[in-house]
């Protein structure tokens, strides 16, 4: 197993991927297809806690979290997941059967590194939101040196 | 009337002094000038026409002075006729008629009985003179000072009393209310006197004659007061209203007097006319205080229409019995589950013991809430003697004496009750529960009223929370079913679009076309989805949903929404809606370039306020859809206001309670 640190150039080895989703037939079927398309699912999380669990232990360069996790909230884990600062935070990115114009408001208030919709979840969108998150993150740090 | 009546009638008819000396005067003169006249003529026809010229002569002086100088000048006549007439001083003896006697008798005779008559029939025309002035003042509803005041000297007058009295019986007391005397010293007439208990109940109507005529028979305290006024002897009658003992007329005279029955029927006559005013008067009052009542309950009744709050109504009820009842301090009580009694609203007139409204006391002890609360029944407590419980001894120590209540029942079960006090322990009247249950039925409509509101307010919105949930039991259940498995189908079609082989020919675009066909219909149930529950509001909370609503508004919107913390979900369907109808109203109707919304928690009130720079003159009414809005806020307790002058545009201010 890799650690969180030491990744990735791009395109070369897949991510290491958790996704938290309620439903487990979304859940199977998402993990058809990332893998499919060269990325490592490391596991699969139903729950809050359980994600929380593997996160810990898998330690995933990127968690994909539904937003709607059943009775929980997915913006509240997403909140928890994405330690701002911590550079051995994985990037969260949130998933919803929903539109994002039915939930900008959600997506603009959490923060999480971006947003993919369900149906339209590749291996391509989640390389480009992770990309720009390292490149703001790199901004925010260099910012920060600066001060 | 008999002659005896008519000759008492003429000792005590009084006539105006000037009248009286006239009358004297001719008595004396009258007959010495006749007797003169007649003294040179000697025959019998000019001696007939001597008694005749007398005779004219009493009847004169009767009309003129009454039957005492009338007589005197009989007699005078009569002794100086025998006299002069016969020897020694007629000398010329053929002037002696001696059949002469019989005519001298008739003429005594004649001269009584017509100067009686005249007097009898002028004492009777003066009575009724009399009788017609004070019933003129009746009937012009003169005051009633001034109608005492009038009976007293007109009975003084007919009558040949020197004293004259009127009393009213005020429960246990005599009042007086007016006297005439004949001399200036006056017998007390405005005093009380403690009357003999029963005294005036005892008396029947059929012993409401005169009582005769030593004054002992009279109520012993007030005739102590007249012997000590000089008055020894007197005559009394009762005075009857509506067939009750309502007063007393006294006559009284200095002198030993023996009312005769002419000072009866004078006294009968006057009481029986003031009884007759005097039921009138009080059916009059009556009338008035029926139509004071019927006007203070119209009052309260409107409030009751008029869907005031139950406190307005509580507190115009104390008000309206407090007046109506003339007590001094009324209260309305709600008894509470947990056995005591709360103040809800209280009046009190002028100074006094109060009665806190949020007073709470357990039940128990001697009063009347607990009475009231054992029996479910107006009661009374005559007297505060004995009385416990802290309300009730504080009255009684504050000076109360009496009490009376009624209970309220709303729908059968009793609910409170309405009490007054009086300070005067004789201002209960009798009707006073009756007058009070009146007023405890309105109170009960209102009460009923206002919980019938209360519960359909609470079903209103119960039924609105209900349909709430169900929308956005629709809405997840259309997301986690359809819209997951649609997604799922469309990654899946992608992958098998993706594992195609190149050379498969159209298979590849086929599957894409599939793929673009899903994402259509999932876009087109999400779409249906929103429009059934918006999901950023029940998983973001207001703040975000407005924000939503803002960004697809096609009117540009003002946001002004600082950091609102989720809120009950009711109240934030609500806002949510209210927002939204106002936007889609903007959009529609007004042609505004501009909306502004802001929403605020201040206190325990959410502030909804959408204001656009449009057309304005929207219906006031508000539209179908806004109808439904109000529904909404209105079922939460809250209000909601639209303003939109023309060409002004729109403003909308809503206030929704955070708890209900």
């Amino acid at each position: 197993m890799r650690g969180a640190g030491t990744c990735c150039n791009a395109g070369d080895v897949g991510f290491g991927l958790l996704v938290v989703d309620d439903n487990r037939s979304f859940a199977d079927c998402a993990r058809a297809h990332l893998e499919r398309q060269g990325e490592r699912v490391l596991g699969v999380a139903g729950t809050s806690a359980e994600a929380i669990k593997l996160v810990a232990e898998l330690r995933p360069d990127v968690v994909l979290v539904d937003m709607a996790l059943g009775d929980e909230c997915g913006l509240d884990l997403a909140q928890l997941l994405a330690q701002p600062g911590c550079a051995e935070a994985p990037v969260v990115i949130l998933i919803s059967a929903y539109s994002p114009y039915d939930v900008a408001e959600l997506i603009a208030a959490s923060p999480a590194a971006g947003f993919v919709p369900k149906s339209e979840l590749s291996s391509d969108a989640i390389r480009q939101i992770v990309a720009s998150s390292r490149r703001a993150a790199a901004g925010g740090r260099l910012a920060w040196n600066n001060h | 009337m008999s002659v005896l009546d008519g000759l008492t009638s003429a000792w005590v008819r009084q006539r105006p002094i000037a009248l009286q000396a006239v009358a004297w005067l001719l008595s004396v003169i009258g007959p010495a000038l006749l007797t003169l006249a007649a003294q040179p003529l000697h025959s019998a026809l000019l001696q007939g026409g001597f008694l005749f010229a007398a005779l004219l002569l009493v009847i004169a002086i009767a009309v003129v002075g009454g039957v005492r100088p009338a007589l005197t000048a009989l007699v005078l006549t009569i002794v100086a006729r025998v006299f002069f007439f016969t020897p020694p001083f007629i000398t010329n003896r053929a002037a002696i008629m001696p059949p002469n006697m019989i005519s001298v008798i008739g003429f005594a005779i004649a001269g009584v009985a017509v100067s009686m008559l005249i007097a009898s029939l002028a004492q009777l025309a003066a009575e009724q003179a009399a009788l017609r002035r004070v019933a003129t003042l009746v009937a012009h509803s003169a005051p009633a000072q001034e109608l005492f005041t009038a009976a007293a000297r007109e009975v003084g007058q007919l009558s040949g009393a020197d004293y004259v009295g009127l009393y009213r019986y005020e429960e246990d007391e005599l009042a007086g209310l007016a006297a005439w005397s004949r001399t200036a010293r006056h017998f007390p007439a405005a005093g009380r006197w403690s009357a003999v208990l029963g005294f005036a109940r005892s008396l029947t109507p059929a012993r409401r004659r005169v009582q005769k005529p030593n004054i002992s028979g009279i109520h012993q305290p007030l005739a102590e007061d007249a012997r000590a006024h000089g008055v020894r002897s007197a005559a009394s009658v009762q005075i009857m209203a509506t067939g009750r003992p309502w007063g007393l007329m006294l006559a009284g005279s200095t002198m030993k007097w023996a009312p005769p029955p002419c000072a009866e029927r004078c006294l009968t006559s006057f009481a029986d006319l003031l009884g007759a005013a005097m039921s009138g008067a009080e059916s009059r009052a009556g009338i008035a205080r029926l139509a004071e009542e019927q006007m203070a309950l119209r009052r309260v009744a409107t409030l009751v229409a008029r869907g005031a709050p139950p406190e307005a109504v509580f507190t115009a009820v104390t008000q309206e019995t407090g007046q109506l009842l003339q007590v001094q301090i009324t209260s309305m009580i709600r008894y509470e589950s947990d056995g005591t009694s709360s103040i809800v609203a209280s009046w009190g007139a002028g100074a006094g013991a109060s009665l806190p409204v949020g007073d709470r006391e357990p039940l128990g002890g001697r009063n009347l809430v607990t009475i009231i609360s054992e029996t479910s029944s107006p009661a009374r407590l005559d007297h505060y003697d004995g009385v416990t419980g802290a309300r009730v001894e504080r009255l009684a120590k504050a000076g109360f004496h009496a009490g009376v209540g009624a209970p309220i029942m709303v729908q059968g079960r009793l609910w409170g009750a309405v009490l007054a006090a009086s300070i005067d322990k004789q201002a209960l009247s009798p009707d006073a529960e009756a007058r009070i249950g009146s007023f405890t039925d309105l109170v009960a409509t209102a009460v009923s009223n206002a919980e019938n509101l209360a519960e359909l307010t609470a079903s209103r919105a119960r039924v609105l929370a209900a349909a709430d949930e169900a929308r956005r039991q629709i809405e997840r259940d259309l997301h986690d079913g359809a819209q997951q498995r649609l997604v799922s189908l469309t990654l899946a079609v992608r992958d098998a679009e993706a594992a195609v082989p190149p050379a498969s020919g159209p298979l590849a675009g086929e599957l894409a076309s599939v793929a673009d066909g899903l994402a259509g219909v999932l876009d087109d149930l999400r779409e249906l989805a929103r429009g059934i529950h918006p999901t950023v509001l029940s998983d973001g909370g207001l703040a975000p949903a407005l924000k939503s609503l803002a960004r697809r508004s096609i009117v540009p919107v003002e946001l002004d929404v600082p950091a609102i913390e989720r809120l009950p979900e009711p109240v934030e369907v609500a806002a949510y809606y209210v927002i939204s109808e106002a936007l889609t109203n903007a959009a529609k109707h007004s042609n505004a370039s501009l909306v502004q919304i802001g929403a605020d928690v201040a206190g325990n009130v959410l502030h909804l306020h959408v204001a656009d720079n449009g057309a304005g003159g929207a219906d006031p009414a508000l539209g179908s859809g806004l109808t439904g809005l109000k529904d909404r806020v209105e079922a939460l307790g809250g209000t909601i206001a639209v303003s939109s002058p023309a060409g002004a545009g729109t403003s909308l201010d809503a206030d929704l309670p955070l708890a209900a």
